[in-house]
């Protein structure tokens, strides 16, 4: 399967070849889901390929596992091994030079988390972005605080486990009164940081009083 | 003069302050409201709209401060 061919088709400004590529993509979906969703990791996660089709990817993966009827399910139906791979992969583009790449890896990483969540098969994720959030490098801490705020937007709170919401705000707070944070890292803390409000409802309502490592 | 050996001793007293989560939070977000960035201010302001729309019973110990601030921001723009 030559996935990188289908992207650039259904890119396409002429209609019939866009629509070719299209109907290629679904059919290679169709035929092997797993195996597919591999490809457009791997697509995703190769500094060398068009960022285009790399951003097309991770549509692609979101889409299908979120928002399309057709595909529903399939995910769960796939080994553990492949979801690993495709997980690996998707995670470790957080990491890529290219912001638009971060951010659709991003995307990316929330639409898998929220299929994955209600069986808790990722369960080190939120570790994962909230030890990056403390990362030196300042691409990689902001790729882990706009991947959790994607997260945020993909659960629902009441399904969010307090002590991940308490990691979680706690390195967001960390964040926004460390002195030397760049302007950058501190507007895309903010905007997490908005979100999570929502999930903070025992933090308000807790009369314990208790010690956190700010 | 040579003092006692008994008062030269230095007591310390620590005083380990503890603060409950809700003050944690509502200080992160004042504090990024005197951010010296106008947009960053905007965002902090955008987080304390989201805080008193879900935690407007929990605030009363903080709406004073809540309204000195809205009032400064306001004779800002007037």
């Amino acid at each position: 399967m030559e996935i990188s061919e289908y992207l650039t088709d259904s890119r396409n400004p002429n209609e019939e070849v866009r629509k070719l590529g299209e109907k290629k993509i679904e059919e290679a979906a169709m035929s092997n889901f797993g195996q597919f969703m591999f490809q457009c990791a791997k697509e995703l996660n190769d500094d060398k390929k068009i960022k285009m089709n790399r951003q097309m990817a991770a549509t692609l993966i979101k889409n299908m596992l979120n928002f399309m009827p057709k595909f529903q399910g399939k995910w769960e139906t796939l080994g553990l091994d492949i979801k690993s791979e495709i997980k690996s992969l998707v995670l470790s583009t957080l990491a890529s030079p290219e912001i638009e790449i971060r951010k659709a890896a991003a995307l990316c990483t929330a639409g898998i988390f929220k299929l994955e969540h209600p069986q808790n098969s990722w369960p080190e994720l939120i570790d994962i972005l909230v030890e990056t959030c403390r990362n030196e490098n300042v691409n990689f801490q902001a790729a882990a605080i706009i991947t959790l705020g994607y997260i945020s937007q993909e659960i629902n709170p009441n399904d969010f486990q307090v002590s991940d919401v308490d990691k979680i705000l706690t390195a967001l707070i960390g964040i926004l009164k460390e002195t030397k944070a760049s302007h950058e890292i501190i507007k895309t803390s903010l905007i997490a940081f908005v979100n999570y409000i929502d999930f903070a409802k025992k933090n308000f309502e807790n009369k314990v009083y208790n010690l956190y490592n700010f | 003069m040579i003092l006692p050996r008994k008062t030269l001793k230095i007591r310390y007293i620590i005083f380990i302050t503890f603060k409950d989560e809700r003050t944690i939070i509502l200080d992160t977000i004042y504090l990024q409201l005197n951010n010296s960035s106008v947009d960053l201010r905007v965002y902090a302001m955008q987080c304390l709209v989201e805080t008193a729309r879900h935690y407007y019973d929990f605030l009363p110990d903080d709406i004073l401060k809540i309204f000195s601030i809205m009032k400064e921001y306001v004779n800002k723009i007037l």
